[in-house]
């Protein structure tokens, strides 16, 4: 992961062993610079989610705010937690949900116009996915009508690789509640896809 | 992306996949962010949090674990006790509802609220006789909407106008903070003195910004239960959802215990965001929505951070208020009691914080251009605040 230039073995220990989230958290309760090492981990994925719900803009001011309001909270993480990233995807998908009405709004103008205004600027679509337009659309459709915190389940696991744990540790929900969330999601989904055959270009199901 | 046997989950994997990771250009911004906040250890964060004039909030390192009670689902927005008051009966109910919560009366706890809860405060917010005060409540919030819906629809700054903030933060034991800034109404620049040197820089988005949160009021419905149910859905339905929104709030560092606590984090902040201008009749909505709020409270004799007179508003017992003039019932500042000594280590050093932090928008004005101070606020109300500075300076 490329990351600015920064203090070396910021998060590492005297022997040079990496630290693991945890500990680098428990080390910025007395040296608040060494939050930095936490951003330059997980920054970029967290950026890339965000980008993907929101586009690039509103994500810059996700990132920060996300890690600002971490930094703050730094003394209240529970340190038997190694992994970071469920704890930092939990704080940016409040963030993210703050911009839930832009999110749902790109998404329908995606929809219903064909042009997603997330990617536009770097869509370099191969064919099979210009042939998938169709689909994609429905599937925007499908993501804009779901409700706010199916949405966060669907698109933590599908977007943000977690896993169910982690998701249901980043959003503060039981693991069934994210299981039963994402059955309805993915129910959601596929009926907007009106059970054809996703890769055919010619539907249009209007929603 | 031609697999037929690609599942609907895949599909949605598909989606906006070529969306690249962020340069490490991109990135630096937010991490000087973190950095500027991480290197003033002294300061609190919502000083520290320079430039912008949002997302303060109080006691932000102060560290701890927090002890829930169970959430407590109120039975619906309440609209039973909310009150019908004919327009001719105002000026009679204006007159009982200050008395009563001008003549000091302390603001309760609701029995087992975090008063009560929490160690090391157990004893310092008397107990309650919560259905007569929440009746005081409703009628004083719904008298502060009725005053301010009366009001001439005030005209919103042009976007590019810029919007001159003086922020000031008091806290029992410590000096008086104060921090200004300038922030163009549609947010997309900022500026601030460092240094003696006045620095302004763009913003990659308006997002937070004064036309933002001018908007976030004006969007709102009009119904009470609807507002509810919007702030309900930000503010989600499980006290960690409460406590991560409210982690990046300015209204109570004591995280919401209910949804209705967390309601009216959610509302109180908008309401405090919209410091350079707000829709007179959103704000109205919003004080009818309060008033709706099973065991909102109300206080009388407070002051603001800058020493006018105020009465507060709270979800959660009297620990933290949003503070109204009691003249004009605009929002004037943001008060909360440290509910027990809690201290943070900086740099190997203890800070403790306890006592009562208020904080307020002492000056808001729009300039001309940012570094101007073109301030028309009442100049007593300057002086006196300058004096209690320079008292709490000299302690």
């Amino acid at each position: 992961m490329t990351a600015p230039p920064r203090r070396r073995a910021a998060d590492q220990d005297a022997a040079g062993t990496r630290l693991d989230d945890a500990a680098l958290i428990e080390r910025s309760w007395h040296e608040p610079e060494a939050f930095a090492a936490l951003y330059d981990r997980h920054a970029a994925p967290i950026h890339r989610f965000a980008g993907r719900r929101l586009g690039g803009q509103l994500a810059d001011d996700v990132v920060a705010e996300t890690f600002l309001a971490a930094f703050g909270r730094r003394n209240r993480y529970d340190l038997r937690r190694a992994d970071a990233r469920p704890w930092l995807y939990g704080i940016a998908a409040n963030v993210i949900g703050k911009h839930r009405r832009a999110e749902v709004r790109m998404l329908r103008a995606w929809a219903r116009t064909g042009a997603d205004p997330v990617t536009e600027g770097h869509a370099d679509l191969v064919d099979s996915q210009v042939a998938a337009a169709a689909v994609q659309r429905d599937l925007a459709a499908a993501l804009a009508a779901l409700p706010a915190g199916d949405r966060d389940v669907l698109l933590l696991i599908a977007w943000a690789d977690l896993s169910y744990e982690e998701t249901a540790a980043a959003l503060g929900i039981p693991v069934g509640t994210v299981r039963s969330r994402l059955n309805r999601a993915r129910r959601k989904v596929r009926e907007a896809l009106g059970g054809q055959d996703p890769t055919s270009s010619n539907q249009e199901l209007d929603p | 992306m031609n697999d037929l046997d690609m599942n609907d989950l895949d599909l949605v994997r598909t989606m906006r996949a070529e969306v690249p990771s962020p340069s490490p250009a991109r990135l630096a911004r937010g991490r000087d962010r973190l950095l500027a906040a991480a290197s003033r250890p002294r300061r609190h964060r919502l000083l520290a949090a320079v430039p912008g004039p949002r997302r303060h909030r109080l006691l932000a390192a102060v560290p701890g674990p927090r002890r829930y009670r169970r959430p407590i689902r109120p039975a619906g927005p309440g609209a039973a006790w909310r009150l019908a008051l004919p327009a001719g009966a105002i000026v009679a109910v204006a007159a009982i509802v200050c008395a009563a919560v001008l003549g000091g009366t302390a603001a309760p706890s609701r029995p087992g609220s975090a008063a009560a809860s929490r160690p090391g405060s157990a004893g310092s917010h008397p107990r309650p006789a919560p259905t007569a005060r929440v009746s005081l409540a409703a009628r004083f919030l719904t008298l502060a909407a009725r005053t301010v819906a009366a009001e001439p629809v005030s005209t919103r700054p042009g976007d590019r106008q810029w919007v001159y903030a003086r922020f000031v933060q008091t806290q029992t034991g410590t000096a008086t903070q104060s921090d200004e800034n300038w922030i163009r109404f549609d947010g997309l620049e900022q500026a601030y003195y460092l240094n003696g040197q006045l620095i302004t820089h763009l913003e990659t988005s308006g997002s937070g910004g004064p036309l933002d949160s001018y908007r976030e009021l004006a969007d709102l419905p009009a119904d009470p239960a609807a507002i509810l149910a919007a702030a309900g859905q930000v503010v989600g339905t499980t006290p960690q959802q409460w406590e991560n929104w409210s982690s990046g709030s300015a209204v109570a560092e004591l995280a919401p215990r209910s949804i209705g606590e967390a309601e009216f984090d959610y509302l109180a902040q908008l309401l405090w965001d919209a410091y350079a201008a707000a829709p007179p009749a959103a704000l109205a909505h919003v004080y009818q929505a309060m008033a709706d709020i099973p065991g909102v409270t109300v206080t009388g004799g407070l002051t603001s951070a800058v020493g006018r007179a105020g009465i507060g508003v709270s979800a959660n017992g009297g620990v933290s208020w949003l503070l109204l003039d009691p003249q004009t019932y605009q929002v004037i500042g943001l008060g909360e009691k440290a509910l027990s000594r809690a201290s943070v280590m900086v740099k190997g050093s203890p800070i403790t914080f306890s006592g009562t932090i208020s904080m307020a928008w002492a000056d808001v004005a729009i300039v001309a251009a940012p570094g101007q101070r073109l301030v028309q606020r009442l100049a007593a109300v300057q002086v006196h605040s300058q004096r209690r500075e320079q008292r709490q300076h000299a302690r």
